[in-house]
């Protein structure tokens, strides 16, 4: 007998903690573990039961989400689902959601999250919690406490919709931690009906275009990543910036190198930065240049010597060689 | 072709200081500022007019304040500002003001396009874009850079991957434009003038728009503020994997 029997039909209170489950290359992405691990950590406490979502084409089996904590997981195997579109995703989780109503919906703060997210909500009536950088269950009032970060990480607000079912909340990572993966855990997979008619994607993708994003001076760029002489090679200082959609600076001595030119050198003698992101590869990171990037927001430092200036001041370092650590960190950025 | 711009204020960063280990915010300056997004979302807007011949319409809610930022629209080259003022609105969270600019675009009429930015500066959430397409029905291409409009269709540019990808959706449609897409135009001298002297932007109640009390009841509930730790600085990883986790958490890429 499964848990479903015991349940009887379908009822309309909602009931249920259901996570939309995202996979990447065949296998749920970390976010999703995680957010069930959460999920299964709440529904121990409430003593309800933990539904995944995965919806797509050709989805193989997905052990991992049970042995993150899924009781049962909900797939929804169609052609049409192939590559995410709102309107038929929209549709699955709306029929699914009506026969039962869940008490509590959970999405990554992706972009599939954010489309969905709000249209759900808005369709449902109910509130959102948007990117939750950690969230919580109230049990005394059986509510979704969810803080969210404003004006860029400043402070951050907490908030709740305690009158709202579901409950519907976008997830950072990191909001829960890892999850127990535990492969001997019991649960069922169960396909979805999917009845696409009449609903097909309203926004077609036409294909890669040709686009120049607006130039922006560099005192004003949002990314930087900059290079200096230990970068060994100002290749992988373009590489990552191409990746990241960054403009590409560096300190005096990439001046000397040849690499850049002077209204691109960051430093006392250049242009003083304020981006939300500076990446600097093999930047030793002397006092003029620190004073260059002091208005920086997150400041990620990579650097062959461990005892480089630049590290300690950094918000994250990584010591290696940039000719290894810049490939696999554009290759993570990717997926 | 009419075009409906909707816009918010906010606080302006510049203006004030969050003390972390006191948990406390610091007000040194309160100027209230339209939202950067929108301000790249009405260029957009009057981009399309230039080329097309359009008319566009902005809407914002808010207290009186929210007359200055439709007044700059207008002295921008908007050409009706409509501010959404009732005292009913001020409590209202993403589900309301999404079902707010619903009616007042359904009460606008013909209404061809939405643009509005993709988040704001403050919440960052997000939301309401994506809300309001679905309170119309329409729908939505988020974090757009440039979006220009041939037969009947809208052709949205939006980042993909490390190069660009084209969209199209027919009309109507809601546009949500990313901050930096464009470069805001400036207003002329004179048409400030004017804004203020000669032109009053027209103000829509809740019984303008039938909205009843019920309709405009939030659901989110407010339970202050968090402050996250000092900033951390020297840490070291191990592994890219591990920054490109932690770049993501602090919503920075």
């Amino acid at each position: 007998m499964s848990f479903a029997d015991m349940y009887g039909s379908p009822s309309q209170e909602p009931r249920d903690i259901w996570v939309v489950a995202e996979v990447a290359a065949g296998k749920p992405t970390s976010l999703t573990l995680e957010m069930i691990g959460g999920a299964r950590t709440m529904a121990d406490g409430l003593g309800c039961y933990v539904h995944a979502i995965v919806l797509g084409s050709g989805v193989g089996e997905l052990p991992e989400l049970v042995a993150a904590g899924a009781d049962r997981v909900h797939v929804g195997d169609d052609a049409a689902l192939v590559e995410f579109a709102v309107e038929p995703y929209l549709k699955v989780l709306c029929d699914l959601f009506t026969a039962q109503l869940p008490e509590i919906v959970l999405f990554g703060a992706t972009p599939l999250g954010d489309e969905l997210a709000p249209r759900l909500a808005q369709r449902f009536g109910g509130g959102l919690l948007t990117h939750c950088a950690s969230l919580y269950m109230d049990e005394i009032e059986r509510v979704l406490v969810g803080t969210h970060p404003v004006y860029e990480g400043e402070y951050s607000t907490v908030a709740a919709c305690p009158q709202a079912r579901p409950e519907i909340a976008t997830v950072l990572p990191d909001a829960f931690g890892p999850p127990y993966l535990d492969s001997y855990r019991m649960g069922e997979t169960e396909p979805v009906t999917v009845d696409l008619s009449g609903v097909e994607a309203r926004v077609k993708r036409v294909g890669p275009v040709e686009f120049t994003p607006l130039e922006v001076p560099l005192r004003k760029a949002r990314r930087i990543v900059s290079g200096g002489r230990q970068a060994g090679g100002f290749e992988y200082v373009q590489q990552l910036a191409a990746a990241l959609g960054a403009q590409v600076a560096g300190a005096r001595e990439a001046m000397d190198e040849g690499w850049i030119t002077d209204e691109r050198v960051v430093g006392v003698l250049g242009e003083t930065v304020r981006p939300d992101l500076y990446v600097a590869i093999g930047i030793r990171g002397d006092m003029y240049h620190a004073y260059g990037i002091r208005d920086a927001k997150f400041v990620v430092a990579i650097h062959p010597e461990a005892d480089a200036p630049i590290l300690k001041s950094a918000d994250a370092g990584l010591v290696g060689d940039p000719a290894e650590i810049v490939p696999s960190l554009i290759q993570a950025l990717q997926q | 072709m009419k075009i409906v711009v909707a816009m918010k204020q906010v606080l302006d960063p510049r203006g004030f200081t969050v003390n972390r280990k006191a948990e406390k915010i610091f007000v040194n300056r309160e100027e209230w500022i339209t939202n950067p997004a929108d301000l790249c979302a009405l260029e957009a807007a009057l981009a399309l007019k230039d080329k097309l011949g359009a008319e566009v319409v902005v809407l914002s809610g808010g207290p009186a304040r929210a007359g200055d930022a439709l007044r700059d629209a207008w002295a921008r080259g908007a050409d009706r500002a409509i501010h959404l003022s009732d005292k009913a609105f001020s409590t209202a969270d993403g589900c309301v003001a999404a079902r707010i600019l619903a009616k007042a675009i359904d009460k606008v009429g013909a209404v061809d396009l939405v643009v509005c930015g993709d988040r704001a500066l403050d919440t960052g959430a997000g939301e309401v874009g994506p809300r309001l397409a679905e309170a119309l029905g329409w729908p939505q291409v988020l974090g757009a850079l440039d979006v220009s409009v041939q037969d009947g269709h809208a052709h949205a540019v939006k980042p993909d991957g490390a190069g660009y990808a084209e969209l199209e959706v027919g009309l109507p449609a809601l546009v949500t434009l990313a901050a930096g897409a464009n470069q805001p135009r400036y207003p002329h001298g004179g048409r400030i003038m004017e804004s203020y002297r000669q032109y009053q932007p027209e103000a829509w109640t809740a019984p303008d728009l039938g909205l009843s009390e019920d309709e405009l009841k939030p659901l989110v509930d407010q339970r202050g503020q968090s402050f996250p730790p000092e900033r951390q600085r020297g840490t070291l990883l191990d592994s890219p994997e591990e920054l490109v986790r932690l770049l993501k958490r602090n919503r920075v890429i």
